[in-house]
C-alpha cells in the first residue's frame, strides 16, 4: 500500500509526465523566441550575413528616425481606428437585429458567420477582383448610374477599402459575442422596465447598453490587437502600396526581415509591437476586471 | 421593440402597451417593422453572400465570360452562359505539382496539429485542473501569459530558430511549432473541472491509473469542448498564412493558402484558377463549420468571453 507522502508522490509525477510536452512546447516555440526577438533587437544581423555584431539601441534609434515606419506606425492607428469603430458598431448593429426573435434566425446567423471561417487569403484574393476596375463592386455602381472608383489603386481609398473589406470578414465573430451578451441579459429587468412605462430607447440605453460593458469592451480591445497585427490583406492586395499608403507595421516588419534581411532592425520594430499590444491587454484585464453585478 | 419582443415571449402577464393602445395601429405599426426588419437583414445576406456567389459561379465558367458581364450586373454576372470544369481540371494537372499536392499538404499539416493539440494539451489541462501540485498557479500564468504575445511578434526569431534546425521547407516546421497551445489548455481546465470528482473516485478505486480515469471518465464527459477546441484548432491550422509562407514556401511543401497567394502574386493571374482554387479552399471549411455549427459557436463564445 502507498502512504499518503506515496500517493502525492505518484501524483506530482502523473502531474509531471502530462505537463511535460506542452511545456516543452510552449518553452521552445513561445518562452525561448520571445527572449530571441528582444536578444536581436540589440545587434545588426542579416540572414545573409552570420556574423552578429552587437549595436546597442542602434535599431531602436533607427526605428524613431525611419519615415517608412512612421508611416506605418500612422497607417496601423487609421486602419485600427476606424476598423474597431465600424465593425464594433456594426456587430451590435447585427446583434439588436436578430435578437428580434427573428424568423429563419440559423440562416442569417450563419449567412454573417461565414466569412469568419473563411480564410483571409481566399477573402483578400476574392475581394481584389471585386475591388478591380472591372470588378464587381465597381459592377454595381455603374448599374447605379454611379461612377467607378479606383479603390486599391488610389492613394486616398486603398486603406478605406482594406477597412470595408475586414468589417465584412469579421464582423459575425463581434456579432456572436454581443450577442450571447444580450441573451444573458435577465428579460425580467425588461419586463419591469416596461411595467415602470419605460420607452424602448429608454430600456436600451438604461439596461442594455450597461449591461453590454463587458462584451463591448472584449469586442474593442480583442479587435484593436488583431487590427494592429493586420497583414495578409496587405500582402496580397496592395503589397503595401500606392505609396506605401497601405504599409502596415507587421507588413513593414516583413518586408524589412524577409525582402531586406534586416533581421535585427525588424526585431526591434517587432518589439515595439509587442509593447503596444502588451498594453492594449493590460488595458483589457484593467477594465474587465471590475463586473457588473445583475 | 426589446422590452416588448419579450413580453410577448413570456407566458406571463401581457405588456400595457398592448391592451391599452388600439389594436388595428397596433398590428399596421409592427406590420410597418416587420417589412423594415426583413428587409434590412435580406440586404445584410445578399452583401455577406455575393462574393462566394460570384466566386463559385466565376469558377465554373471559361476564363473570357469571367469580366464580360460586369456591368450592368444582370443574372448573367452570376450564372454562366457556358458551364465548364476546365479551370478545375487544368489546377489538377498544373506543373510542377497538381494543386491536390497543395490540398493533401493542407490536409495532412491541419490534421495532424490538431489531432497532436488535442493529446497535448488535453493531458496538460487535466494536469492543471485535478492533479493539485506546488507551482501549478505559476506555471499556468506564464503560460497565459505567452498567449499574449503575437506570432507577428515570434516570426523572426522561430524563423531563426526552425532554419538552424535544417526545417525550413519541411512538415515538421509547419506542424511541430503550433501542437501546444495555452488558449486550448485554457478552454479544457474551464471544462475539465466542471466534472465532479465523485466520478473520477470511483474510476481511481476501481482500480484506475490517473491516465486510465483521464481516458475513461473525463474525456468522455468533455466531448463538445473538444469538437469546439479541435474546430478552432483545424480553422486556424488551414488558414495559417505568414508562418507557412516564410517557413516552406518551397512548391513541393506549400500549403493551399500559400499557393493560392502565389497565383496572386506569382502567376500572371489567371483569374479563372484563382478562382476555383479559392472555392476549393473555401468550401470543406465552411460546410464543416455548417454542421458543426453549435459546438463551434460555443468555442467562439468560451475563447471570447471568459478569455
Amino acid at each position: 500500500m502507498l502512504g499518503i507522502s506515496g500517493i502525492r508522490r505518484q501524483r506530482y509525477q502523473t502531474a509531471a509526465a502530462f505537463l511535460l510536452p506542452a511545456t516543452i512546447g510552449i518553452v521552445l516555440f513561445a518562452l525561448l523566441p520571445i527572449a530571441q526577438a528582444v536578444r536581436i533587437s540589440f545587434f545588426d544581423y542579416s540572414l545573409l550575413n552570420p556574423e552578429q555584431i552587437p549595436v546597442g539601441l542602434q535599431n531602436y534609434e533607427q526605428a524613431l528616425k525611419d519615415p517608412v515606419f512612421q508611416i506605418a506606425l500612422k497607417n496601423t492607428l487609421w486602419y485600427t481606428t476606424l476598423l474597431v469603430i465600424a465593425q464594433t458598431a456594426a456587430a451590435l448593429g447585427l446583434a439588436l437585429l436578430l435578437k428580434q426573435q427573428v424568423r429563419g434566425l440559423a440562416f442569417f446567423r450563419s449567412a454573417f458567420f461565414i466569412p469568419v471561417v473563411t480564410s483571409l487569403v481566399v477573402i483578400s484574393t476574392v475581394w481584389k477582383l471585386m475591388y478591380n476596375t472591372q470588378g464587381i463592386i465597381n459592377g454595381f455602381l455603374q448599374t447605379a448610374s454611379l461612377s467607378p472608383q479606383p479603390f486599391l489603386t488610389s492613394v486616398d481609398q486603398a486603406l478605406l477599402s482594406l477597412v470595408a473589406m475586414s468589417v465584412w470578414k469579421d464582423v459575425g465573430f463581434y456579432m456572436l459575442i454581443f450577442l450571447a451578451g444580450l441573451q444573458a441579459i435577465p428579460l425580467e429587468l425588461y419586463e419591469s422596465a416596461a411595467i415602470d412605462g419605460a420607452s424602448k430607447w429608454r430600456s436600451f440605453s438604461r439596461i442594455t447598453l450597461p449591461l453590454l460593458r463587458r462584451p463591448a469592451v472584449f469586442v474593442t480591445v480583442v479587435g484593436t490587437i488583431s487590427a494592429f497585427k493586420v497583414f495578409t490583406p496587405v500582402y496580397l492586395m496592395t503589397d503595401g502600396g500606392p505609396a506605401d499608403s497601405t504599409t502596415v507595421i507587421v507588413f513593414y516588419i516583413f518586408r524589412t526581415a524577409f525582402r531586406y534581411f534586416q533581421m535585427g532592425y525588424a526585431s526591434a520594430m517587432s518589439v515595439v509591437l509587442l509593447l503596444i499590444v502588451v498594453a492594449f491587454t493590460l488595458i483589457q484585464f484593467r477594465l474587465l476586471r471590475t463586473t457588473v453585478d445583475y | 421593440m426589446d422590452a416588448r419582443d419579450h413580453g410577448q415571449a413570456m407566458p406571463g402577464p401581457q405588456p400595457r402597451a398592448l391592451q391599452v393602445a388600439g389594436v388595428s395601429q397596433t398590428v399596421v405599426r409592427r406590420a410597418a417593422g416587420q417589412t423594415l426588419l426583413y428587409g434590412t437583414l435580406g440586404v445584410l445576406a445578399v452583401i455577406f453572400l455575393v462574393p462566394y456567389l460570384w466566386m463559385i459561379m466565376s469558377s465554373v465558367k471559361p476564363a473570357v465570360e469571367i469580366f464580360k458581364y460586369i456591368t450592368p450586373v444582370s443574372w448573367k454576372t452570376f450564372i454562366p452562359e457556358t458551364f465548364t470544369l476546365d479551370s478545375y481540371r487544368e489546377l489538377f494537372q498544373l506543373v510542377p505539382f497538381p494543386f491536390s499536392r497543395y490540398l493533401l499538404n493542407s490536409i495532412f499539416v491541419a490534421t495532424t496539429v490538431t489531432v497532436l493539440s488535442l493529446i497535448v494539451n488535453a493531458l496538460a489541462a487535466y494536469a492543471f485542473a485535478k492533479l493539485e501540485f506546488p507551482g501549478s498557479g505559476v506555471l499556468f500564468g506564464v503560460f497565459l501569459a505567452t498567449m499574449i504575445v503575437p506570432f507577428e511578434v515570434l516570426a523572426i526569431p522561430l524563423y531563426i530558430q526552425v532554419r538552424s534546425l535544417g526545417w525550413v521547407n519541411t512538415y515538421q516546421a509547419l506542424i511541430i511549432p503550433w501542437v501546444a497551445n495555452p488558449l486550448g489548455i485554457f478552454l479544457l481546465r474551464q471544462f475539465f473541472q466542471e466534472i465532479p470528482r465523485e466520478l473520477e473516485e470511483a474510476a481511481r478505486i476501481d482500480g484506475c491509473s490517473y491516465f486510465g480515469a483521464f481516458r475513461r471518465v473525463v474525456l468522455p464527459n468533455s466531448i463538445p469542448a473538444l469538437v469546439a477546441f479541435a474546430l478552432i484548432r483545424f480553422q486556424a491550422s488551414w488558414d495559417a498564412f505568414i508562418w507557412p509562407l516564410i517557413a516552406a514556401p518551397a512548391a513541393e511543401k506549400r500549403v493551399i493558402q500559400v499557393a493560392i497567394a502565389s497565383f496572386v502574386t506569382e502567376v500572371q493571374t489567371r483569374w479563372d484558377l484563382t478562382f476555383a482554387a479559392s472555392t476549393m479552399a473555401t468550401i470543406p471549411i465552411v460546410v464543416v463549420f455548417l454542421i458543426l455549427q453549435r459546438y463551434y459557436v460555443q468555442g467562439v463564445i468560451m475563447s471570447g468571453l471568459k478569455g
